[in-house]
C-alpha cells in the first residue's frame, strides 16, 4: 500500500496535470476543476487587462501552467495575486507580451494599496510640512517603476515596445481610504525614494542630498528652487495620505 | 474576553460587508477564514473591526493544510493566534483534509482513511493546538475521491479525534454530500458522532449534476433534507450553535436572513419538544 506521502504526491500530481491520461483516482476532475475555477475567479478579477489582452483561451493555458508548474507558498488568498506576478516574471513565457510581468505588478497595485495594514507608527500625521520636517512614506504607500508605459495598455493598444524612459507611480491610500495614483518624473520618484528611506533627516537635509546628485544635470536649478520644489511636492502627496512624521507627537 | 456563538451564524464574505455594517445583516454571529482577513487593513478591515465589535465571532481556517505531509506553516499558526487574540474568536476550527503537496493548491483535498492519516494528522492537529494554546474543532469535508480506504469515514473521524483530543465540527451539509455520492446512511452518521464534543454545526446549499452527483459548492440555498438532518442532529445532540455557509450567487440581505432565521426556528422547534417532552 502506498504510504500517506507517496498518496498525496500522486494524486497532486494528476491535479496538476489534467491532460495526463490518470485513472488512478476517481472523480479527479471534480477536483481540477475546483482548482481551476478556484484560481481563474481569483485570477480573473485581479488581473482584468491581462484577461482581456491575452483572450479566454490563452489566459486559461497560463492559469493551468500556473497551476502545474508554480509552487504557491502563500496561505492567504489575497497574496494569490502576488504569487502569479512571480510566476509571471520568473518564466520565459513563450510568445506572451514581455511586459506582462510589469503590466501584472500595474494591475495589482491598486489592490495591494487598497488593502495594505497601516502601522502604528502610520498614525504620526504631520499638520504642516515645511524644510524643517521629518517626515517618511507611509507603510501603505508604494513606489512603482516599470519599462513599459503600463498605463496605456489596453485591449486596442498592446503593441509596446520597452520605452527610453522608465514610468514611474507613486500609489497612496488618502483620508477616505481611496486609493490614488500620482505619475512622476525620475526626478521626483527619487525624491519620494530617499523619503521612503529616511530614518531621521529633515526635509532640508534630504533635498540636499538630492540636489548634489542632480545638480550636474540640471545646472539651472538652485538649491532654493529645489528644496521649495521638493516641500511642494511633498505637501501634493501628504494630501493623497503618503506621508507620515517620522517622529511621534511628543506629549508634554 | 471570548463570547462564546449561541443561535444561527453566518459566513461573512467581503460581498456583504456592507450589508452587515448596516445591520441589514444580522446574525447571532460570524465566521471568517483566517486567511482571507489577515493582512487586510483600509475599508475592507475597518468594517470587520466594526462588525466584530458588536457580534461575536469564530474562525474557520482554509490553509492551514492540516493533513499534508508538507511541513506544518508555524508562522501561518503564529498568525492565526494573533488573530484570534486580537478578535476574541471563540473558535477556531480546520478542515479534516489537505490543500498543499509542495504548494498550495488552495481546495480541500481528500486524505486517504487509513491509520497512517489518522497518526500523522493527529499528530499535526496536537502540534497546532500546543502551538495556539487552545483546543481547535475539525470539520468533516465533502469528499469526491476516496484515495485508499482501510476504514469508514465516520471511523476515520472518531479515530483522529479521540487521538488528537480535539472537537468535531460537525457540517450538516457535508454529511448528506457524502452519503449521497458514497451511498451511505446520513443518519447513521450523525448517530455515530453523538458521542463526541461538538461546539457548533455548519449548514449549506451545494449543487447537484445532472449525473447526481453532489458537490459542495455553497452556491444555493439549503435543501429540504438538508434541514431534515439538522433537525435530526438537534434531536441527537441537542441545539448546538449553528452558521450558514454561502460563498457564491450571494442572494440578497432579506433572503439570506430568512434562511439564518430558518436555523433559528428549527432551534426553538427543537428546544420545544424537549421542554414537552421533560413535562
Amino acid at each position: 500500500m502506498p504510504t500517506l506521502h507517496e498518496t498525496q504526491k500522486a494524486f497532486c500530481q494528476a491535479l496538476r496535470n489534467p491532460s495526463d491520461d490518470n485513472p488512478a483516482f476517481d472523480h479527479l476532475s471534480i477536483y481540477q476543476h475546483l482548482v481551476f475555477n478556484n484560481i481563474d475567479g481569483l485570477l480573473t478579477g485581479n488581473f482584468p487587462v491581462i484577461y482581456q489582452l491575452l483572450g479566454d483561451h490563452v489566459w486559461r493555458t497560463l492559469i493551468e501552467s500556473f497551476i502545474q508548474s508554480h509552487q504557491a507558498k502563500t496561505p492567504y488568498f489575497s497574496q494569490i495575486a502576488k504569487e502569479f506576478i512571480r510566476f509571471l516574471a520568473s518564466n520565459t513565457h513563450q510568445q506572451l507580451p514581455a511586459f506582462l510581468p510589469e503590466l501584472a505588478d500595474y494591475e495589482y497595485a491598486e489592490s495591494e494599496v487598497f488593502i495594505a495594514t497601516e502601522n502604528e507608527s502610520d498614525k504620526n500625521q504631520p499638520v504642516q510640512i515645511d524644510a524643517n520636517s521629518f517626515i517618511t512614506l507611509k507603510s501603505t504607500a508604494r513606489l512603482k517603476k516599470y519599462n513599459y508605459a503600463v498605463q496605456l495598455i489596453s485591449e486596442d493598444n498592446h503593441d509596446l515596445n520597452k520605452i527610453s524612459e522608465p514610468t514611474y507611480f507613486l500609489l497612496s491610500r488618502d483620508h477616505q481610504q481611496n486609493v490614488r495614483f500620482l505619475q512622476c518624473n525620475a526626478l521626483t520618484y527619487s525624491l519620494f525614494e530617499l523619503l521612503r528611506i529616511n530614518e531621521g533627516s529633515s526635509l532640508a537635509e534630504v533635498s540636499e542630498i538630492l540636489f548634489e546628485s542632480v545638480h550636474p544635470h540640471l545646472p539651472n536649478l538652485s538649491q532654493n528652487e529645489w528644496l521649495h520644489n521638493a516641500i511642494e511636492l511633498s505637501q501634493q502627496v501628504h494630501a493623497m495620505g503618503a506621508i507620515r512624521n517620522i517622529f511621534p507627537k511628543v506629549v508634554s | 474576553m471570548q463570547i462564546k456563538p449561541e443561535g444561527a451564524g453566518l459566513g461573512l464574505r467581503r460581498e456583504l460587508l456592507d450589508d452587515c455594517v448596516s445591520f441589514s445583516v444580522a446574525p447571532d454571529f460570524f465566521e471568517v477564514a483566517p486567511e482571507n482577513w489577515i493582512g487586510i487593513g483600509g475599508q475592507w478591515g475597518d468594517s470587520l473591526k466594526q462588525i466584530v465589535s458588536r457580534t461575536p465571532l469564530v474562525c474557520h481556517g482554509l490553509s492551514l493544510s492540516i493533513g499534508s505531509t508538507d511541513p506544518l506553516d508555524t508562522q501561518l499558526i503564529s498568525d492565526i493566534k494573533c488573530f484570534l487574540d486580537e478578535f476574541n474568536a471563540a473558535f477556531y476550527s480546520e478542515h479534516l483534509s489537505y490543500c498543499s503537496h509542495q504548494g498550495h493548491l488552495y481546495d480541500l483535498l481528500p486524505l486517504p482513511f487509513t491509520d497512517e492519516a489518522i497518526k500523522h494528522v493527529s499528530q499535526r492537529i496536537r502540534e497546532v493546538q500546543d502551538r495556539l494554546e487552545r483546543r481547535i474543532a475539525i470539520e468533516n469535508v465533502s469528499y469526491y475521491s476516496v484515495p485508499e480506504q482501510d476504514m469508514t469515514e465516520a471511523d476515520f473521524i472518531k479515530a483522529v479525534l479521540a487521538e488528537s483530543q480535539c472537537d468535531l465540527l460537525l457540517d450538516v451539509n457535508n454529511v448528506y454530500v457524502n452519503s449521497q455520492n458514497h451511498q451511505y446512511d446520513p443518519l447513521a452518521f450523525i448517530e455515530a458522532m453523538t458521542q463526541e464534543s461538538i461546539p457548533y454545526l455548519h449548514v449549506a446549499g451545494h449543487f447537484r449534476k445532472d449525473n447526481g452527483f453532489i458537490i459542495d459548492t455553497h452556491g444555493a440555498n439549503v435543501i429540504d433534507p438538508v434541514w431534515s438532518l439538522l433537525t435530526y442532529t438537534y434531536q441527537c445532540i441537542g441545539n448546538k450553535p449553528t452558521l450558514l455557509e454561502r460563498d457564491f450567487n450571494i442572494p440578497e440581505a432579506s433572503q439570506l436572513m430568512q434562511e439564518v432565521e430558518h436555523i433559528k426556528s428549527l432551534q426553538s422547534q427543537c428546544s420545544r419538544i424537549k421542554n414537552n417532552n421533560k413535562n
